[in-house]
Formats: structure tokens, C-alpha cells, sequence
């Protein structure tokens, strides 16, 4: 497989800006659709998280509700050694508010042919949980430690707010979160 | 004369006044849509002697543009040509009606998310029309760093649809498998501009363009990140700034933003250099490989735009001396008809804008302009249609289905009556022929081309001339936006000098203060986004807005046809064009619709903007457009 050229540009450096978080950090990263109910729980979650505070000093937050090349951009600049990457997509293969834990290693190898289209979806302005999975897979813009926790949703009409399930399903991701950062956690199921 | 079509005529001293004896004046009768017939070869031959393969071919949808849209065309397979197109917007959205009855100045930050791609557009052009309205003008600073915000946009949109949209029809992925012909052709032509960019052949420069490997095609993903933090350094956040505010930006801005800004902006301009070779190459080589690919996606060229990049020492914000700041722009507001210019003046572009809903999904709200708008004229008293946006009513039908009727969420906005396409390349003809640039030693306007010496960076300086084409296709809206790379670089090195004289004269003021004016107000943003054309009309009473109406380049480009039956730019792009693939026709990939269709660098999401009014639509449908019926 093609291996993508980071930062090609003779004499470019990648943009830290202050508030930055050294190299190395735990991110953890929120995907969401702001005022589509429960499509919003990445950014909502991790607002929360962050609020609730008790995290190891090397956690940070960080909303990458934006289109998949520019979360593989933020990510080659905040270079984290970890990263969590909460989200809520429709599968429809399970009831609402269902916890899905994977690892990126653990994903079947790239459709490149799959990786064109959803960059070009992304380059138009399209925010996709997996649009952003597979372009920064594509890109090697994760960490080799990169978990995805992602909820299935009930509601997603316009509105704000989240449908009973998938409010439970913020304190269960937040202790399925913390349990993994502590090394509690085995393998991502 | 201005207006060949409006009822609408000017006095001696160039007053506009609607002509006399007419009771409804903007009124017409529709023409009924007429499908595509076979015309006979001669007098008494029968159509039906050699039946013509007529090939339904929908197109649903289509990629590699942003958001959702549609085409359905008809092929002539026995003269390898497409003769019927229609272009049909798939999405809807709520826009307008969100924005009704808000606080004005959320009009900036809501308006910002019509577009995926280049948000800060809207914002900037939805503060124009709140200056507008509020009687309030941004200190010169404040015009500047909002003019090199605007700059370092458009680095993001051009190299992207170069790149990663419109470059992979031109690589040899896609071309080996459409024309194989043309590779080894391709092989053996030596670019010309080889030296600038680094690419021995035109088939390096294919290989280039490869979809995920190609280097032009990852290097133009790179650039994007340096328009980003560019834009970053001007707007504290991006994409959707929300440091623009009505009267200028609220963005915090040191020595060292525009030191930074300069950096970057030499990296571009190198680029630049290397993007107007790759292009003259490529262009040059499809066109003298098959002087039909100049067939492709060729239209008249009637073009409107309406000017981008204010001079901070003309722009007042006023409707009144609109027409005197808007030709001071570094980038000229105009109207070409036939390649010619007719006018510059933003008063006229105005006047004349009508939008029609005819084969739209929405209801005539003028009983077809018997009923006079809410505004029959401007603030200084022009004849304004009641199908103009300041009397635009938005009223949601989706309904009759079929191409006789209703096939698309784009409305159809005509300038004179005439379809009218917009882009970067159309922002560069206007400039060239107007000829009103102010002194500056990056940009020559000649009345024919643009001139434009790019500064030293690691590439030495370099003077680059982009000509007014002859005619207006896919490959010259492609070469025209590589070199709107160096035009955009050109006006950023303008203004960042100008911003640097500003600085070390101490006026560091980047906004003003402003009180929400409680009487009824009218104002209306003209400004362009990377594609071209994009106004945002509102008016307002007691602080809130009554009617905000927005109007894209996509808006104009995507347009269905009119009352009169006149097709929209993709539309009449698509007609005409030849099937230049090599294979046989169970063979047709259809690259050259494709072609024709990307060139103008399509954006749904800013076409079409609207709701139902009954509860907002978050999903987009697509459907083939075989679903319709005759």
C-alpha cells in the first residue's frame, strides 16, 4: 500500500499553537453533529468529561468535529502517544445506546478505492465518524494505541438533547473510558 | 445599453427608470420545457431512416463534488455527442427560514455552516450586508485582515478542487482506461514548463494527478493545512470563524500574526508558480492532442460576479457609493455577455438579478411577476423585479415531479434574463477587461489578461500571464482557477503590505462599535466565495430580520431552467459536448460530462438552502433521476 508523505511541503513546520499540548498526551478526541440530538453525544461527552475533571495529568481534550483531513492535520500537529475517539453512529445493528469499543489495529486493512471517496466527501465539508477513521488510518495520522468508542443512537432529528438510551450511555462510556486509561481494560470488544 | 431583456432603461444622466406603458412590467408567459428531439438530416428524409441511439445516462450522484447532485443526460451515440442535459440539486436545507426573525447579527455565525468548504465567506459577505444595514464601516485594518482571511480561503478551495476533485479526470488512472491512446501520447510530449514544476513529461504530470499517490494530488491536501492555519492567523478559528463581527473582525492581531502570515503566503506563491505550469501543460496538451476537447463543457461566455477584496480606503458600507467602492476592489465586480464587459457597476449586477422558481421545487410568489415585490425599487430608487431577492419569498413545493415541471431544490437566478455561470476564472476576466486596478506592483490588468509578477521565495521571481480565453470550456475554467492561485497570492502580498503600513502607522483598530439600529433596514453583502458570485440580501425591522436571502455561485452554475426555457450553465455545458473516449459505446464512462461538469467546481450545500417549513430536513435523499417522470 501507498504510504502517505506527511507534510511534503519543503520548510513547512506543523502549526503548535499555544495551549498545545505536549507530544505524547492521551487525547481524547469527541465527533459530533452539533443540534442533530443524539449525533452530537462526541462533542457533548467530551465537554462533560473534560468538565468532570479527575483525569491523569496527560489527558486532553479536544473536539474534532471537523471534516476528516483537517482531524488528520490537527493530529499530525498535537502528535499524541494515545487517543480515544468518541462518537455515536446508526449501525442499526443493535438496539439504541449500545457501547461499541474497537481498536484501530484491529480493523480490516483499507479499501483504498473506499479511502478516495470518503476524503473527497471530506474535502466538501462532510463530518463522518468513519470518513475520519479511514482517512487518518490512510494518512498514519493515529497512534498505534487508538481506541474509537462509538454509541448507537435512537434520535436524530433536528434538536438538542439526547434520547433516554443514549444519555445513559454517557456515564457508561465515561467509565469504560477511564477503566481504559488506567490499564483496567483487556482488549477492546 | 445595460438591460436587453428588462423592462428597465436609463436617463441622460444614467438614472435607471422602468419603461413606460407597461402594467406589469416584470411579467411574463411561461414557455413549456421541451424535451430533446432528433432534427431531421433534410427535406423528406425520414426520421426514422437511421433511428439514433439515444442513451438515457444519469448521472446520481455525482462525485467528487461537494454535496448532492444529480444529472441526467441524453447521449447521441451516433454522433458521440450529449444532447439533453438536466441538472438537478438533491438536497435541502433551512437557511433562510432558520434565519427569519432572529437577531440580525446571528446571521453571520449561521450563515457561516451553508458551506462545508468555505464558511468564512458567508460570514464575511453576511457582515457586509449588516454594515449595511446598521450604517457602520470597519477602520482600514479591520478590511484588511478580513480581505487576507478571505485570501487564505480560497487557498483551500482552489488547490483542493485542482487536486483532489477535478485533477484525478485528467490522471493516468482515469485517462488509460478512457483514452489509453493519450498515454503513450503523453509519454512522449516533454512539459514545457518543466523546469518551473519538476514534471520531465505530461505523463508524469498524470501520474501526479493518481488518486491517493499522485503527487499533485497529496500536495494539494498539504496546501490545505497551510490555508487553514493562514486562515487561522486572521480569524483565531477555522473553519467557521466567529471572530467576524458586523464592522470588522474581533480577532486579536500582533506583529508576528502578519509576520506568520507572510511565511506562509511565500510557500503559496511558489506554488502557485508550479500550479500554472502544471495546468498550461495539461490544458495544452488535451487541447492540441484533440482541438475537440475544447468542446467540453463549452458555453457562451456570459459570466457575473460581483467583486471581492475591498480597498480600506473606499469601502463605506453604503448602498449609495456601492458602485464606487465595488470598483475599487482588487477584484472587479462585472457582467460579460458574450465575452464582452458590460458593466461594473454593483448597482446594475443588482438590478438586474432576478430568481426564478419555474422548474424549482418552491412556489411563484409574484404570480409570474404580476405581483409587485415588497421593494419595487432600491434605496436609490432603481426598478427592482418583484422576483429579486430583496422581494424573494421562500415558499417550499415539492411537487410535479418531472422534467416539464419541477426537478430540482436549485432556483434558477438569471441576470438580465441571461443564464449566467461565475468563478475565479469569471473574477479575473471582469478584472482584465475593466482595467481599474489600483497601482500595485503584483497585478497588471492589460483588457485582455492578467499580468502578475510573483515575488522571490525559493523559486526566483516569476511573471505569469493568464489570458481571457476564447472560449469558455472545461479546460480553461481548470487553467483559469490554477492561475487563480497566483491572482489570490498576488492580492494577498497587496494587502499585506498595505496591512503592514497600517500597522507601523499605529492604526491597529481592527472593528468598530455599533448600536443594533430598532428602524426597518435593508442591506445586502456583495462578495465572492472561491467559486465565484455570493450576495446575502436582508432586511430587518426593531433589530431582527424579516427576510435573509442567500445566493451562491453554485446557486447561479447548478440552476435548472428558466420560465423561457433556457437551460442553466451546467446544463448548456453538458449539451453539446462529445463523447471523446476512445472505446467502443457499451464502453462510455462518460469522463467528458464528468469533465465538464466538475470544471465548475461544483458546492451543493451553498445551492440550496431552504426547509419545508413544516419541520427541518437533516437527511439528504438522492434519487436517480430516472425516477422522474417525461
Amino acid at each position: 500500500m501507498h504510504e502517505y508523505a506527511t507534510a511534503p511541503i519543503p520548510g513547512f513546520k506543523l502549526s503548535r499553537q499555544p495551549g498545545d499540548p505536549p507530544p505524547g498526551c492521551t487525547l481524547l478526541g469527541g465527533i459530533g453533529l452539533p443540534w442533530l440530538r443524539d449525533l452530537d453525544f462526541g462533542t457533548t461527552w467530551v465537554d462533560r468529561a473534560s468538565a468532570e475533571g479527575g483525569w491523569p495529568d496527560n489527558v486532553r481534550f479536544e473536539d474534532l468535529s471537523y471534516a476528516a483531513h483537517r482531524v488528520m492535520h490537527r493530529l499530525e500537529e498535537l502528535q499524541p502517544s494515545r487517543l480515544v475517539i468518541v462518537g455515536c453512529m446508526p449501525r442499526g445493528d443493535a438496539p439504541a445506546g449500545t457501547i461499541r469499543r474497537y481498536a484501530v489495529a484491529d480493523l480490516p486493512p483499507l479499501d483504498l478505492v473506499e479511502v478516495h471517496e470518503r476524503l473527497t466527501e471530506a474535502v466538501g465539508g462532510i463530518i463522518d465518524l468513519d470518513h475520519t477513521i479511514a482517512v487518518c488510518r490512510w494518512a498514519k495520522a493515529f497512534p498505534d494505541d487508538t481506541t474509537i468508542v462509538e454509541v448507537e443512537p435512537e434520535e436524530r432529528g433536528f434538536g438538542l438533547g439526547f434520547s433516554p438510551a443514549v444519555e445513559r450511555a454517557i456515564d457508561e462510556v465515561l467509565v469504560l473510558v477511564r477503566r481504559g486509561l488506567a490499564g483496567g481494560e483487556e482488549s477492546p470488544q | 445599453m445595460c438591460f436587453k431583456n428588462l423592462p428597465v432603461d436609463f436617463d441622460a444622466d444614467g438614472k435607471a427608470f422602468l419603461k413606460p406603458g407597461q402594467t406589469n412590467p416584470y411579467s411574463f408567459d411561461p414557455v413549456t420545457s421541451q424535451r430533446y428531439v432528433r432534427p431531421s438530416s433534410g427535406t423528406g428524409t425520414a426520421l426514422a431512416d437511421a433511428p439514433p441511439r439515444l442513451k438515457e445516462w444519469s448521472i446520481d450522484p455525482v462525485t467528487r463534488v461537494a454535496g448532492a447532485l444529480a444529472v441526467h443526460t441524453v447521449l447521441d451515440l451516433d454522433a458521440r455527442v450529449a444532447v439533453e442535459a438536466h441538472s438537478m440539486a438533491m438536497l435541502f436545507r433551512g437557511y433562510e427560514v432558520i434565519l427569519k426573525g432572529r437577531d440580525a447579527r446571528d446571521a453571520i455565525d449561521i450563515s457561516s455552516r451553508a458551506c462545508g468548504v468555505c464558511g468564512a465567506v458567508h460570514s464575511t459577505c453576511s457582515s457586509l450586508a449588516i454594515e449595511m444595514a446598521f450604517g457602520i464601516c470597519p477602520p482600514p485594518l479591520g478590511v484588511l485582515v478580513r480581505n487576507l482571511g478571505e485570501v487564505a480561503e480560497m487557498f483551500y478551495d482552489h488547490p483542493l478542487h485542482l487536486g483532489l476533485l477535478a485533477g484525478p479526470d485528467y490522471s493516468t488512472a482515469i485517462v488509460s482506461v478512457t483514452n489509453p491512446e493519450l498515454i503513450s501520447l503523453a509519454e512522449r510530449t516533454p512539459s514545457r514548463h518543466a523546469h518551473v514544476h519538476g514534471y520531465r513529461t505530461v505523463k508524469d504530470i498524470m501520474d501526479g494527478l493518481n488518486p491517493l499517490e499522485g503527487k499533485i494530488y497529496l500536495e494539494s491536501l498539504e496546501y490545505t493545512r497551510i490555508a487553514r492555519v493562514m486562515c487561522t492567523l486572521m480569524y483565531g478559528k477555522y473553519p467557521h470563524p466567529s471572530t467576524l463581527v458586523p464592522g470588522g473582525v474581533s480577532t486579536t492581531i500582533t506583529t508576528t500574526t502578519f509576520n506568520e502570515y507572510y511565511a506562509n503566503l511565500g510557500k503559496i506563491i511558489d506554488y502557485a508558480k508550479r500550479l500554472a505550469g502544471i495546468w498550461d501543460d495539461l490544458c495544452d496538451f488535451f487541447l492540441e492532442a484533440n482541438p475537440r476537447y475544447a468542446e467540453v463543457g463549452e458555453r457562451p461566455s456570459n459570466l457575473i460576479q460581483t467583486g471581492i477584496w475591498d480597498d480600506p480606503e473606499a469601502y463605506d458600507a453604503t448602498y449609495k457609493n456601492c458602485d464606487a467602492w465595488g470598483q475599487k476592489r482588487y477584484s472587479a465586480p462585472g457582467i460579460i455577455v458574450n465575452g464582452e464587459l458590460i458593466t461594473t457597476q454593483l448597482t446594475k449586477i443588482n438590478m438586474g438579478i432576478e430568481e426564478f422558481v419555474e422548474h424549482s421545487y418552491y412556489d411563484d410568489w409574484t404570480d409570474q411577476g404580476r405581483k409587485a415585490g415588497h421593494f419595487p425599487t432600491d434605496p436609490l430608487g432603481n426598478p427592482m423585479s418583484p422576483y429579486h431577492m430583496w422581494n424573494k419569498e421562500t415558499i417550499p413545493r415539492p411537487e410535479g415531479k418531472n422534467f416539464k415541471e419541477k426537478y430540482s431544490w436549485a432556483t434558477a437566478p438569471r441576470w438580465d434574463r441571461l443564464s449566467m455561470e461565475t468563478g475565479v476564472y469569471g473574477r479575473m476576466w471582469t478584472t482584465a477587461m475593466a482595467r481599474q486596478l489600483p497601482d500595485n506592483p503584483y497585478i497588471t490588468a492589460t483588457g485582455h489578461s492578467l499580468r502578475m509578477v510573483l515575488p522571490r521565495h525559493e523559486l526566483p521571481e516569476m511573471e505569469l500571464e493568464w489570458k481571457v480565453p476564447a472560449r469558455l470550456n472545461a479546460l480553461e475554467r481548470n487553467r483559469g482557477r490554477a492561475y487563480g492561485v497566483a491572482f489570490t497570492a498576488s492580492i494577498g502580498m497587496i494587502n499585506l503590505m498595505k496591512a503592514f503600513e497600517y500597522w507601523r502607522k499605529g492604526e491597529t483598530k481592527v472593528a468598530t462599535s455599533y448600536k443594533v439600529p430598532q428602524d426597518e433596514r435593508v442591506g445586502v453583502g456583495f462578495w465572492e466565495a472561491g467559486r465565484g458570485y455570493l450576495t446575502h440580501h436582508m432586511h430587518m425591522d426593531k433589530g431582527r430580520l424579516l427576510n435573509y436571502q442567500i445566493n451562491t455561485p453554485s446557486t447561479w452554475n447548478a440552476s435548472p431552467r428558466d420560465p423561457f426555457d433556457k437551460p442553466g450553465p451546467y446544463e448548456e455545458a453538458i449539451v453539446g459536448t462529445p463523447i471523446l473516449e476512445s472505446g467502443r459505446d457499451t464502453d462510455v464512462k462518460g469522463i467528458d460530462i464528468l469533465r465538464a461538469i466538475r470544471s465548475f467546481d461544483p458546492c451543493m450545500p451553498c445551492t440550496t438552502h431552504i426547509d419545508t417549513g413544516h419541520g427541518i430536513i437533516t437527511r439528504e435523499v438522492n434519487s436517480c433521476g430516472c425516477t422522474l417522470e417525461d
